[in-house]
């Protein structure tokens, strides 16, 4: 999973991975079903954020950067830069938290380095392919009694 | 350890008249306190200005003397001759002392300074003192950073006809946390409030980002993504940043620094002309911190001069017999601080490195600092980077401007023709994590991370049973625990009675968007969703002064009872 390799990658972690901080809701919409406990922290300042976050597309990394999955380096560098210079704490003032940029810097990260981006199309394709082993999968004697 | 405060009120903050005219944002001061020299600039409306004193200087010396009843810097005071500094009753390089404890390499190297700087050796804070009328009045790092800063801020204050709240400070790469707080402090005590602490290259990057665009704007230059390394050295400190730069937006990629610069040039040719000087200092007496003063003010003068010329003549008459007349050439220079520039060397590729670019891919190199003027530095610099070095920045001035272009920058004022429309993409300068893994250092956010950022790590206990848990957070690069920054620590109290290696412990560390450090750290065992115990958050740093011995109490009285491991994350 690409997640051992780019493990600065929060984005991109199994979402088993236990954590002591609150996701605040906005990521819990996505990662629905297995979110793990996520208590509180005193730093959470309620959601407020929510608005912004919102406006963040949820998904794949591409999505996060608003690039195609085709996009060259020089693309995914500029989209950083310019969403960089709309999320960043410094130029959003005091109403943020730095969450939203994380979450865009993490998508940077994975997608502007060559290895960890063909990992990660890697599991997109994966990704996809188990939804539909999941969903569809045939039933057959063969595959259910022979192994 | 109480020091005494140290605080002036500003003349323009009681009149209501200033206070009704403030109504547009207060543009933030960027603030350069270098080991030697300081200054202070801002954003005019149109471009960054630096300020002056009453002298018409723009640089001025980093000092305090105590020689009358109030203590006076080097903003206002005016030096009758150079030797005055070196009486014992002015201290100054406070940049390499303050936030440092007894046991510190710089500290030790410090001792030779015209002044007393005393040691217990026990991770304590040193003794300093300035000798006013045969009495060692005592004073501390933060005390003297303090006066200059309340005169700094007071020149500022009359030049520019306001109250001056907020600055950007200026600060060295390899600074710890705990010495940013202590940074901070200083700036309390002169009722200044910090809106941002840049590390020293990073100022200078946004300098360069803005003169990019400057270039688009006067359709010079193109809007492809440059590359920079920026060689920061001054008296104190050698800085490095490696910025990746497009659109306004510098994005630092790697930082590096080192406790290495000018001082240590200077000490190493001090002890190469008077080979037994530290231990013929070590008295501190009248006499002996006259003689120290003559050979530093005679050494630093010959240094200037190797700058521009190939030999020196040295004659000084240090007035207990004992005369130094040589010539000394550039070439014995550079063989006296041979390890000093190979430190510089190693930090030029270990940023490059770090940073992930090869020497091809720079676009420029920028060389700032006062050891800029340095031939052996640029020839370095050079050789290693194989390009010329850029041309369009002030060495000395580059620093505070890129922090008063931050001050405006972060104080929310816009520029009608978008020179201000930048933004900095930190990196934290060092990693930070925990000792696990019997006394190592286990780093949670390594070094060069993006800021804000927030990483975790999942650990456990070593001993069966194990109900407890010590969490000690350091900071810094040394693979052993205790040679890095201790930044504080805590209990994890009340895990269930289970074997070894059962129990989740996860430590978050969390860095927000004014740089603050949040750890945080739960436990939750196997079949359970929910934590087994209270989350603990604890805001660092939290050690205070003598912290030195702390981490080794803790060792002592504890052992590997309370230790951590980590755990293999299964894929």
């Amino acid at each position: 999973m690409y997640a051992a390799l780019s493990s600065s990658s929060l984005a991109a972690k199994p979402i088993s991975s236990f954590s002591p901080i609150s996701r605040r809701g906005k990521a819990e919409t996505v990662r629905s079903s297995v979110q793990t406990p996520s208590f509180k922290s005193a730093t959470a300042k309620g959601n407020k954020n929510a608005a912004t976050a919102v406006t963040l597309a949820r998904g794949s990394l591409y999505e996060v950067l608003r690039v195609e999955r085709t996009a060259s380096l020089n693309e995914i560098k500029t989209a950083y830069r310019s969403l960089a210079k709309m999320y960043h704490p410094d130029a959003m003032g005091s109403s943020s938290d730095g969450r939203d940029f994380i979450e865009i810097q993490n998508a940077y990260a994975t997608l502007s380095d060559p290895t960890a981006r063909a990992m990660y199309d890697m599991s997109l394709v994966g990704r996809a392919r188990r939804v539909w082993a999941r969903v569809y999968t045939p039933r057959t004697w063969e595959t259910d009694q022979c192994w | 350890m109480a020091e005494p405060a140290y605080t002036v009120a500003s003349d323009g903050e009681t009149t209501g008249e200033e206070k009704s005219s403030s109504s547009f944002p207060e543009i933030a001061i960027g603030v350069d306190i270098g080991t030697s020299q300081c200054s202070v600039a801002v954003w005019n409306g149109s471009q960054v200005e630096l300020l002056k004193n009453t002298r018409n200087q723009k640089l001025m010396r980093s000092y305090v003397t105590f020689k009358d009843e109030i203590p006076s810097g080097g903003v206002s005071n005016q030096l009758s001759h150079e030797h005055e500094l070196f009486s014992g009753a002015a201290i100054f390089n406070m940049k390499r002392l303050v936030g440092r404890v007894d046991t510190d390499p710089v500290v030790h190297a410090s001792k030779n300074l015209p002044f007393l700087v005393q040691t217990l050796d026990i991770g304590v804070r040193p003794f300093i003192a300035a000798l006013v009328n045969n009495v060692w009045r005592s004073t501390t790092p933060e005390e003297v950073l303090a006066i200059f800063l309340v005169e700094l801020r007071v020149m500022a204050e009359v030049q520019l006809k306001r109250p001056i709240r907020n600055v950007v400070l200026s600060i060295p790469v390899s600074f710890s946390r705990f010495q940013l707080t202590r940074i901070q402090r200083a700036c309390a005590m002169a009722g200044l409030h910090v809106l941002r602490l840049m590390p020293e290259p990073t100022a200078v990057a946004l300098l360069y980002a803005q003169q990019q665009q400057q270039m688009i704007h006067d359709n010079m230059g193109s809007g492809s993504e440059k590359i920079a390394l920026i060689f920061n050295m001054g008296a104190g400190y050698c800085d490095l940043a490696v910025t990746a730069t497009a659109g306004g937006v510098a994005q630092i990629k790697a930082l590096a620094g080192s406790a290495t610069g000018g001082e240590d040039l200077l000490q190493n040719m001090m002890r190469h002309l008077l080979p037994d000087s530290e231990n013929l200092f070590l008295g501190h007496g009248i006499n002996e911190i006259k003689l120290m003063g003559l050979l530093r003010v005679a050494t630093q003068d010959a240094i200037h001069k190797l700058s521009s010329q190939d030999n020196v003549q040295i004659d000084v008459d240090l007035g207990n017999g004992s005369r130094i007349c040589k010539v000394v050439n550039r070439e014995e220079f550079e063989e006296v601080n041979r390890n000093i520039f190979e430190k510089c060397e190693s930090l030029i590729i270990q940023c490059l490195h770090d940073a992930k670019v090869e020497v091809d891919d720079l676009t420029d190199v920028i060389v700032v600092g006062g050891c800029s003027y340095i031939p052996k530095i640029r020839d370095l610099v050079k050789h290693v980077c194989k390009i010329e070095v850029y041309k369009g920045m002030n060495p000395l001035e580059a620093a505070v401007c890129g922090a008063a272009l931050e001050g405006a920058v972060a104080s929310g004022i816009s520029d009608p023709f978008g020179s201000l429309d930048l933004l900095t993409i930190q990196a934290t300068p060092l990693g930070i994590g925990i000792r696990a893994n019997g006394n190592r250092f286990v780093p949670i956010i390594p070094r060069n991370t993006t800021m804000p950022a927030r990483k975790e790590l999942i650990f456990t206990t070593v001993n069966d049973n194990q109900t407890e848990v010590l969490i000690v957070v350091y900071e810094g690069e040394t693979e052993k625990a205790e040679e890095n920054h201790l930044l504080g620590y805590f209990k994890i109290m009340g895990i269930p009675p289970v074997p070894k290696g059962v129990p989740e412990i996860n430590v978050c560390m969390d860095i927000d968007a004014s740089n603050v450090l949040r750890v945080l750290a739960g436990v939750i065992l196997p079949g359970s969703q929910q934590p087994a115990v209270p989350v603990m958050e604890v805001r660092m740093p939290t050690v205070d002064d003598g912290h030195g011995w702390c981490a080794e109490a803790l060792h002592r009285s504890y052992g590997s009872t309370l230790d951590l491991v980590t755990v293999q994350k299964k894929i």
